[in-house]
């Protein structure tokens, strides 16, 4: 390789270049080294973790408005809401009952009446030929 | 080290990292820009595995990115650059210390004489005389043509020769 230096260029080349820093290689390769993904989490660890960052801050007070909700529904409970349901309470009373039942009735009298009467027969015409007809029938 | 499949670091970084250091302090002149440059083209070879498939040769292809980032690293330090040619005394010296005292008066003249170069010259002539390549292979990691690798070494050399003539002649005399 050096045969087509001149003595000028092989004494620049003897020139040694300065040494890498050791040091360098591994602040480089962890630097260069790809961050392992995080492993997965499971469900209930998330929704662990997120309750936890929720209700972190005031635990205490948390607590209290459950045992708040707690004491609510108990007493709902206890105090047994026996009344009839909300589909009995709006049912129609029996005089409106029977008034509807006759609107009905009349209804259906006046559907009766208005139906289509049955279509009257046409004469037959085409079986007898015109001569044959009935003669008090020409006039 | 646990690498991607397809590309140890850690095996390029032992094979090529010291050449990449010199030929990028040479251009910088700057140890820390060098080293970060030097991390940033690690970081970016470990994150995009596929950038080698397909290279013939990795020497050339990693330097030829080096090549890159400090041209880009230059562009965007240039004012700071023109501000530091007052001061070439603290630049980093791209070569090694010795006890020789001749040797190094040599050596921080041919810094000096090299930081006197464009980039371009500067970038040829550490490639021939300290990696030992040939034009074609210059030509292939700067992507320039085999006879502009050529010119650009003349010119380079030409300039170094008048730079360092007097103690390269006071000291052949000495020898």
């Amino acid at each position: 390789m050096n045969d087509d230096l001149d003595p000028f260029e092989q004494r620049l080349r003897r020139q040694s270049v300065k040494p890498l820093p050791a040091e360098w290689r591994a602040q480089i390769l962890a630097a260069a080294e790809p961050t392992p993904p995080a492993p997965r989490a499971s469900w209930r660890a998330v929704i662990q973790s997120r309750l936890s960052a929720l209700l972190w801050p005031y635990p205490k007070a948390w607590a209290g408005l459950a045992g708040v909700w707690v004491i609510i529904l108990c007493l709902n409970i206890s105090t047994g809401d026996h009344s009839p349901s909300p589909g009995a309470r709006t049912s129609l009373p029996p005089d409106a009952l029977v008034q509807l039942q006759q609107q009905q009735k009349l209804y259906a009298e006046l559907l009766g009446a208005t139906a289509p009467h049955e279509a009257v027969p046409a004469p037959d015409l085409s079986l007898k030929p015109r001569s044959t007809r009935n003669p008090v029938s020409r006039v | 080290m646990k690498m991607p499949a397809g590309l140890d670091i850690a095996r390029l970084y032992d094979e090529h990292a010291q050449s990449l250091y010199a030929f990028l302090l040479n251009l910088t002149r700057d140890e820390a820009d060098t080293r970060d440059l030097l991390q940033d083209l690690f970081v970016k070879l470990a994150r995009d595995t596929k950038v080698l498939s397909g290279v013939r040769e990795e020497r050339a292809f990693l330097i030829r990115l080096a090549h890159n980032a400090a041209i880009d690293l230059m562009r965007r330090r240039g004012t700071r650059e023109r501000t530091r040619e007052n001061f070439a005394a603290e630049m980093a010296s791209p070569f090694a210390p010795t006890n020789d005292p001749d040797d190094a008066t040599f050596r921080q003249e041919l810094s000096c004489a090299l930081d006197e170069l464009p980039p371009d010259q500067r970038a040829v002539a550490h490639l021939k005389l300290w990696e030992g390549l040939t034009f074609e292979q210059i030509a292939t990691a700067l992507e320039i043509s085999p006879n502009t690798a050529a010119s650009r070494y003349r010119y380079a050399l030409d300039k170094m020769r008048d730079r360092l003539r007097p103690l390269y002649d006071e000291m052949k005399k000495a020898e």
